[in-house]
This record gives C-alpha cells, structure tokens and sequence, in this order.
C-alpha cells in the first residue's frame, strides 16, 4: 500500500520541486524566496527518506514522511504565491560554504562534556540546520541556506550567551530598535535580517531573552559581515574524513 | 478560465490577509484532530505554542516572523 502510494505521488512531487527551482525571484524580497527555499529544499529528501523508514520502521513512518514531502512543496507554493514586492538591490548572493564550515568547527568544538551530555538535543537540532544549510546552499538555493545558517547561527549562540539581566534587556530593546530603523533605510534589500529582527521582537514578548540577545549578538553581526563578503577565516588545509550517521532527516 | 481568474485573484490579495486565512486554516485543522496517538498529544502543545506565536506576529505586523511560524507548525522543525 505504500509503495502504491509512494509511487504514484513521487514523479509529480519530483516536478513539481523542478518547477520551484526555475523560480524567479527579481523584484521579490529576500526573506519571501529565503523561507520558500529553505521548505523547498526539504522536500524531495523526505520524498526519498520515506521509503526508507517505511521499510526500516512501519508504513506508518513513510506515510508521515511522505506526506511531510508534500506539506513542504504546498508551503513553498504559498509562500511563493504571496504578492509581496521590492523595489530596494537585491542582497549579494552567493555560496556560504566558508561561514558554513565555520559554524561547524566552532560546534564541533563546543561539543565536549558536559555540555555534549546536558544539551545533547540541542546540538542535534543545530547540526540538522547546518546539514539542511549545506545542502541548500549546494543545491544552488543561496536565499535558503544564507536564512538556515543564521538559523544555525542563533541556536549556536542561544547555548554560548547567558539569559541577560534587566539591564542587559532594556539594551538588546534599544538595539533592536536600532537595528529595525537601519534596516528600514536601508537601500538594500535586508529582508532576511529583518526576519530575525521580528522574531527577536516576538521573541522578547515572550520572555526569551537568551534568544533575542543570540540574534543581537551573533545573528545580525553575523549577516552585516556576509553582506560585506567579509572571510571568514583561513582554514587550514588538511587530510579529513566524514563520517554522517543519519537516521532522521532534519532532526 | 475562471481558475485563472480565482488564482490571480489570489495571488494579488494582501498578504497579511491571505496569511491571516491560512493561519485560521491551520488553527481549524489542528482543532479539529483529537487523535490520542501518543506523539500527537505530546506534540500538540508545541504546535499550538507556534500557532499562537504566529497569530501575535500577525497582529503585530511581523510578517516574515509570521510566515516562518505558519510554515513550522506543518513541519517538524518547531525548535526555534
């Protein structure tokens, strides 16, 4: 039964995801083609994830996928279907692999106990985001990997920073705001780091401090110096085997 | 024709407004599944936290916060 239905929902999934790759996005804000391509890009791993877990666990798991496949090219649909326009330059898009890897050594390192031991599912959710940006960003959806590095980049900084006193509080505000009023003017298309800015804003209404001082402390630092193409440092070349064990997709 | 007419109709509706109907869309959908299948019910709570979490963005005009939101609480990435 899934075989039947995985087979008869894959070719058009498969298209489908070509169509959404020959997108155009001139005029289209950043943060629009960023989530579309991010949600897009999950979509044809799952398709071929599913069979997989179907076979490995229960038909229920690949029908879960399977269907998750799907959700993800209905979104990026939506996403792309929303009238929203720009009229400010578009952001440098490019390949992130240096800031990629960087994000990567720096979590590699981090990873040692106790931390590897207490926050072990954290680190799992920011190695899915890195795994998830370089496979975007190789796949040539610069938008999307550009958007799922910087997730990667709070979430890294959400267990480096300390939950801020009250002090520190009313400054990330007043930061916040700033950074809203400089994006505001900006002629550039900033769209990506005025996501974050709102989800820092709803964030602080929540109480979540130690993520909005991620996002004002590493994120948005972090993407002034990728729009400056900044290096982001020499590595230094040396033999390396990598080894990916992988059960779930993107968890 | 008259689907042409109807998508370019919505294509060209606001999009808080076409943001506003999916997310009642989402909320409708996820009120109407009372399955007690176990991961659902630990689930749930999380999903309703970023639906509630979009609305607010929604109410508050954060658009892109809203959009994101809207999109996890279809996917399994509801961490952030």
């Amino acid at each position: 039964m899934f075989q039947v239905r995985w087979k008869a929902a894959a070719p058009k999934l498969i298209e489908r995801d070509a169509k959404a790759l020959a997108r155009r996005w001139k005029d289209r804000p950043a943060a629009l083609r960023a989530i579309a391509e991010a949600v897009e890009g999950q979509s044809l791993p799952l398709l071929h994830a599913a069979p997989a877990y179907a076979a490995a666990t229960e038909p229920q798991a690949g029908f879960f996928y399977l269907e998750q496949a799907k959700a993800m090219a209905d979104f990026a649909d939506l996403v792309a279907s929303l009238a929203v326009r720009t009229r400010r330059a578009a952001p440098p898009l490019r390949s992130w692999t240096p800031e990629l890897q960087q994000v990567q050594d720096r979590v590699i390192a981090a990873f040692q106990p106790p931390r590897s031991i207490d926050q072990h599912s954290d680190f799992i959710a920011i190695n899915a985001q890195l795994k998830l940006a370089r496979e975007l960003d190789s796949g040539g959806l610069p938008a999307g990997a550009l958007y799922t590095w910087l997730d990667a980049v709070q979430q890294f900084g959400t267990l480096e920073v300390q939950d801020p006193d009250e002090a520190t509080r009313a400054k990330l505000g007043e930061q916040l705001a700033a950074a809203r009023a400089e994006l505001g003017a900006a002629r550039r298309d900033d769209s990506i780091a005025l996501l974050f800015v709102q989800r820092a804003e709803v964030r602080a209404g929540q109480g979540e401090w130690t993520r909005v001082r991620a996002i004002v402390e590493h994120v948005l630092p972090a993407y002034r110096a990728a729009m400056e193409g900044r290096p982001a440092g020499q590595r230094t070349p040396r033999e390396e085997v990598r080894i990916t064990l992988v059960r779930w997709p993107y968890t | 024709m008259l689907l042409a007419t109807l998508l370019l109709f919505a294509a060209a509706e606001p999009p808080a407004a076409r943001l506003a109907a999916e997310l009642d869309r989402s909320e409708h959908a996820f009120a109407q599944n009372e399955s007690k299948d176990e991961q659902w019910v630990q689930l749930k709570p999380r999903i309703q936290a970023v639906l509630d979490r979009a609305r607010r963005a929604l109410v508050g005009k954060q658009l892109w916060a809203a959009l994101e939101d809207l999109g996890k609480t279809g996917a399994s990435w509801i961490r952030r």
